[in-house]
């Protein structure tokens, strides 16, 4: 007999926390709950075990009470396997893709995720398309 | 075949029979309805999905680059133009798998949109003029040929070509311009200027450049600053290339289905492969072959030839025959298919001292035309300037910006946002566009290639010559000029006048002219040939100078359906029209 | 009927204060319920592929405010052409539909049909009127009122264009007090310096609120008619599309201080009042600063300065302010969201004098950027509360209106709040 249903659906509850904890970190803003679950599910599909082996390592180290940065910056970013992990779940949230190694093409599988992606608000700019402005709002500085 | 011999039903005959639905052909059957003439518009493309969907999908697509395409065919069947890449083997020797340019050093790099409304569906908006001394390039400067008419004759048509696609612009700047006066106010007050774009002009007030001083200019567009015929003001989603999400930029499916409501007909999805000669050199019948690959015949009193100027040229030589041994249109001159122009531009992205804030509306609302004309036009070309908007796109920004602060330098969190904001936040970009001269072997023929539906490919011949080469060096001087008096520093300059990239400017080919020896269409834009043949949008153009061509095109189609109107009772319906 | 009766420059005066009073209500009104609608995807109230077309509504609304907000700029050349000076009170919201002479419930209302209800009957031209049978709802004239009536908007320039044309000696302003696009980004403003161009001024207003015959579709009314056949048409297919926030409507914060506004919604939650005390006292402000860039006397250099601040002010502060106030609770009650009040509380103009009138605005937007980055601080505050403290102490080192800026500083000076 496989898990129970019931205990898949804590497991990925609480991965999503975490998950939802390192990208906080990751991005130093508060994120959208709905998105990471859709996240969560494209770094599976990309990643398999070794995001758990990233989320199992970060989560050590906080319940040992170092600082998420510090953890980021000296323990995962390093880390020759899990520090491009780390940074393509970066990259997921700011681009709302994920680059393909060879060709350098950003992949994407929605347009949410292209609207949404954090880069756009990041440069004081929205996403190609939707701009949320009116006319001539590009003559003054933008809203941030 | 002569006239008696076919006989077409009579929902396959029309006064007029354009060939072609962007905006030449859709301003003309606009026109022509509104005096009563019976028009079909033959249209290669297809209307495809709405405008929403087509937004939609762009933003869905899997593989996400800047500006992309939204324009991907609804029917599988399509009978492809330009629109697909090379492979990434051939790109070195090809821009698409369509083009067929062989192994010449040089590449003919400009494409269309082959859909009902064409290529306005992605074009910036952009709807500067032809200055008075581009008209008269041979007399005043030596070089090149002068057009048959002159800036005050198409004046009016500017005029009115503004009030149809809904031109912004500032009627004080833009009162005299190298000579260009103005008689009507623009449609609409100016798209208002960047904040880029007001902080440049500051700078620039207080120096001179090349010895001159320089003004920023907003670049009059068809791009509503309020609310105009039914459309909305743009709001700056910034993609005006490759579509505007709203419609504010004008594309050709406004008059398209301007026309369509006044019931003129439409038929997509059709390829036109033939015109016949009739006994008295005119032409009449137009064979198409649509997607399905069913056959097609129509008949028009008048024959009006909108394809762009690759499209258009390739037509004329396909229909070949006794009467027209070197194709249609192309007997007394030879010239179908000449004189291929484009503009070649550089781009030049820089650092600015200080944030301009670059991603925020159209891709550029302003630029320098100071550089369009002068003395130095019988020596080199003359160049347009123009500030972008856009930072750094064309390098991958800001993706690009990103990916390497996060994969080169392991930026992260606080410190990767604020690194982001202060790079991006201080792209610009400065783009010269210069002038191409008219060359007989510039040109378009028909290739033995086929494309998927068996057609001939066009087959295209171009290189620059001195007087474009040694434009580029005098641009970029002026660049590096500007740029200084910005306080902005300069990426890497590719000086080298051999790399550049198409304006998406499709000129020449079928050139006006007095002359029957020399040009293809008269000052009407009728065939000397064939009178009742016209052909039009940028393929009459004898020269281009630095302005983006969709105004002229819509001008001269205008003035040409005032003619068409006038001339069809020359044409009356004739035997084999009737069912 | 309008009554016809002769007009004294006083009369004109009045009735363009009226015109005003009715500009600046409407454009209050039309940022309000721009300012409601949603930013994001909220399930299946506002699906991923619905946004764009809820910020495409968004952008067409705030087109139109800022066309009533020129207007109300133009109505402000207006006065001070004929010998007055500009005016930006107004009733507080709800207001009294017994107000005007017109049934006109200016009211701050969500995104809805409700609203877009409204937004028509304001903008409905005159030709129309006897068309639809809305004789019932019109006041008649008060006989015995010696106040002049109208049934429309554009029926109340009609009677303001026909007393300037028939008063002597109209137009006694100082025209170097004319405003032009010089001065303040509206482009398509008419400085009016004799009868020619006020009718030129007032034709433009009523052109693009109610247009012409053949001309509907790019008017106000033909904007809000499109507009309400795309939300029915969207909540047909999806009935659950609900494009604003469910703010308040006509949210205030304090009675005592939005003076004529019983009848208003006080917004409790503690937060959400604090952030809403913020916005009015950038938007009384702004006013102000607008104020001073139209009134005749200014120094010309502070006037362009104020009046370029005050559209800054408007577009980076206020706009992002009044959207994050919809988002943000009205009460305990999660039910309802808080919206922003635009509520007219209590000021002074800013006096003519330069260095004072510098000083009044600097100390203030001072004041103003320092509650915004305490409010930015607190841990209720929403994300974008950052970005308008960081852009409003941007505006603070704004040239020509800062404290510490008495010399040109050649450019902006930015940071992120990273």
């Amino acid at each position: 007999m496989g898990e129970s249903p019931l205990k898949k659906e804590n497991k990925k509850g609480a991965r999503l926390d975490e998950f939802l904890q390192l990208s906080r970190v990751l991005a130093a803003q508060e994120l959208d709950v709905h998105l990471a679950e859709q996240y969560l599910e494209r770094v599976r599909d990309a990643a398999g075990a070794d995001l758990d082996t990233l989320l199992d390592r970060f989560q050590a180290r906080v319940k040992a009470g170092d600082d998420p940065v510090k953890i980021v910056k000296d323990r995962l970013l390093p880390d020759p396997k899990l520090g491009p992990l780390a940074k393509t779940i970066l990259l997921l949230w700011y681009i709302g893709g994920i680059q393909n190694p060879g060709s350098g093409d950003w992949e994407m599988t929605s347009a949410d995720h292209y609207y949404r992606a954090l880069v756009w608000t990041a440069i004081g700019a929205h996403p190609p398309t939707l701009s949320n402005g009116y006319f001539g709002h590009w003559k003054y500085p933008p809203e941030m | 075949m002569s006239k008696a011999k076919t006989s077409i039903p009579a929902q396959d005959t029309f006064d007029v029979v354009i060939i072609g639905s962007g905006v030449a052909g859709a301003l003309i059957a606009d026109a022509l309805r509104d005096n009563d003439v019976r028009v079909l518009l033959l249209e290669a493309g297809e209307t495809g999905v709405d405008r929403d969907l087509l937004v939609w999908n762009w933003a869905q697509r899997t593989i996400k680059n800047f500006p992309g395409t939204p324009y991907t065919p609804s029917d599988p069947k399509k009978i492809p133009g330009p629109e697909q890449p090379a492979d990434e083997k051939d790109r070195k020797n090809a821009l698409n798998v369509y083009y067929d340019q062989g192994n010449h050093p040089e590449k003919y790099l400009s494409t269309y949109e082959r859909r009902v409304g064409g290529s306005t569906w992605h074009w910036l908006g952009h709807t500067p003029r032809l200055l008075p001394n581009d008209f008269r390039l041979k007399t005043e400067y030596g070089r090149g040929v002068d057009w048959p008419i002159g800036y005050s004759d198409l004046e009016p048509w500017y005029c009115k070509a503004e009030q149809a696609l809904g031109v912004a612009g500032d009627d004080a700047e833009w009162k005299n311009v190298h000579g260009a006066f103005r008689s009507q106010s623009f449609p609409m007050s100016k798209i208002w200027p960047s904040w880029s774009d007001l902080q440049a002009a500051r700078k620039l007030s207080s120096v001179q450049i090349a010895g001159q001083t320089v003004a920023v200019l907003s670049t009059p567009s068809a791009r509503n600053s309020q609310a105009y015929d039914g459309r909305p003001p743009c709001a700056g989603n910034a993609s005006c290339v490759p579509i505007c999400p709203i419609g504010a930029k004008y594309d050709a499916s406004v008059h398209v289905n301007k026309a369509l409501k006044k019931n003129a007909q439409l038929r997509e999805k059709c390829v036109v492969t033939r015109l016949d000669v009739d006994d008295d050199n005119t032409i009449h019948l137009v064979h198409y072959k649509q997607w399905d690959g069913t056959q097609g015949t129509v008949s028009g009193r008048i024959v009006v030839l909108a394809a762009n100027a690759i499209e258009s040229a390739k037509l004329l030589l396909m229909s070949k025959s006794d009467r027209a041994p070197q194709g249609v249109a192309n007997s007394s001159s030879g010239q179908v298919g000449r004189n291929l122009m484009d503009h070649l531009q550089k781009a030049v992205l820089a650092t600015s001292i200080d944030p301009v804030f670059p991603f925020r509306g159209p891709p550029s609302t302003s630029g320098i035309e100071t550089f369009r004309d002068g003395p130095f036009r019988d020596r080199r070309g003359a160049f347009r300037l123009s500030l972008g908007n856009d930072g750094w796109s064309r390098a991958g920004s800001p993706y690009n910006d990103v990916a390497h602060l996060v994969q080169a330098e392991g930026l992260f969190g606080k410190e990767l946002r604020a690194r982001l904001f202060h790079d991006v936040s201080r792209q610009v970009r400065v783009s010269c566009s210069i002038e191409v001269l008219p060359n007989p072997d510039n040109r378009v023929t028909l290739s033995d290639l086929k494309d998927a539906s068996g057609l001939p490919r066009p087959a295209i011949n171009f290189a620059t010559d001195d007087y474009t080469r040694s434009a580029f060096g005098p641009a970029l001087d002026v660049i590096a000029e500007i740029l200084r008096a910005l306080g902005a520093t300069p990426t890497v300059v590719d000086r080298d006048p051999r790399h550049y990239s198409g304006a998406g400017h499709v000129m020449g080919t079928c050139r006006m002219g007095f002359d029957p020896a020399t040009s293809v269409v008269d000052p009407d834009l009728r065939s000397h040939d064939h009178r009742n043949l016209c052909i039009v949008g940028s393929s009459p153009f004898p020269t281009c100078g630095t302005a983006n061509p969709t105004i002229t095109i819509a001008a001269l189609a205008l003035r040409a359906a005032t003619n068409i109107v006038a001339t069809l009772s020359q044409f009356p319906a004739n035997a084999s029209e009737t069912h | 009927m309008a009554i016809q009766e002769s007009r004294s420059r006083s009369d004109l005066l009045r009735l363009l204060t009226e015109a005003c009073e009715l500009e600046h209500g409407l454009a209050c009104s039309y940022l309000y319920s721009a300012m409601s609608l949603r930013q994001e995807p909220v399930g299946e109230e506002v699906r991923p592929e619905e946004v764009p077309l809820v910020r495409q509504w968004a952008a067409q609304v705030y087109f139109v405010a800022s066309q009533e907000m020129l207007h109300l700029a133009q109505a402000w050349n207006l006065l001070t052409a004929l010998g007055g000076t500009p005016y930006y009170l107004r009733p507080n919201f709800p207001q009294d539909t017994r107000y005007y002479p017109i049934h006109m419930r200016l009211a701050l209302e969500p995104y809805g049909e409700a609203a877009l209800d409204r937004f028509i009957g304001y903008e409905k031209p005159t030709q129309l009127l006897e068309k639809h049978s809305f004789v019932e709802e019109i006041i008649k004239p008060r006989a015995a009122d010696t106040s002049l009536s109208f049934r429309t908007v554009g029926e109340l320039y009609n009677t303001i264009e026909d007393g300037i044309v028939q008063l002597p000696t109209a137009i006694i302003g100082d025209s170097s007090a004319q405003v032009g696009p010089d001065l303040v980004d509206f482009p398509d403003i008419v400085r009016v310096v004799d009868v020619d161009s006020a009718r030129e001024a007032i034709h433009r207003v009523t052109h693009q609120g109610e247009g012409t015959g053949q001309d509907r579709d790019d008017c106000h009314f033909g904007i809000f008619l499109a507009l309400r056949d795309a939300l029915k048409h969207q909540k047909k297919r999806n009935p659950r599309f609900a494009p604003a926030h469910p703010t308040l409507s006509n949210p205030a914060v304090d009675r005592s201080e939005a003076y004529g506004a019983s009848r208003a919604s006080l917004i409790e939650n503690a937060y959400s009042a604090d952030v809403a005390r913020l916005f009015d006292g950038l938007y009384s402000l702004m006013l102000r600063m607008l104020s001073y860039t139209f009134a005749p006397g200014g120094e010309f250099d502070l006037r362009r300065t104020l009046g370029q601040g005050a559209i800054i002010l408007m577009a980076t502060v206020i706009k992002p302010l009044g959207e994050a106030l919809s988002a943000l609770p009205a009460a305990q009650n999660p039910a309802r969201t808080a919206g922003p009040p635009f509520g007219l509380t209590r000021h002074v103009l800013l006096p003519v004098n330069a260095t004072t009138a510098q000083l009044l605005v600097a100390e203030r937007l001072t004041e103003l950027s320092a509650f915004s980055a305490a409010l930015a601080a607190s841990p209720d505050a929403p994300v974008s509360l950052a970005r308008v403290a960081a852009a409003l102490q941007r505006l603070c080192n704004f040239p020509g209106i800062g404290l510490a800026s008495t010399h040109d500083v050649p450019s902006v000076q930015h940071e992120t709040t990273a």
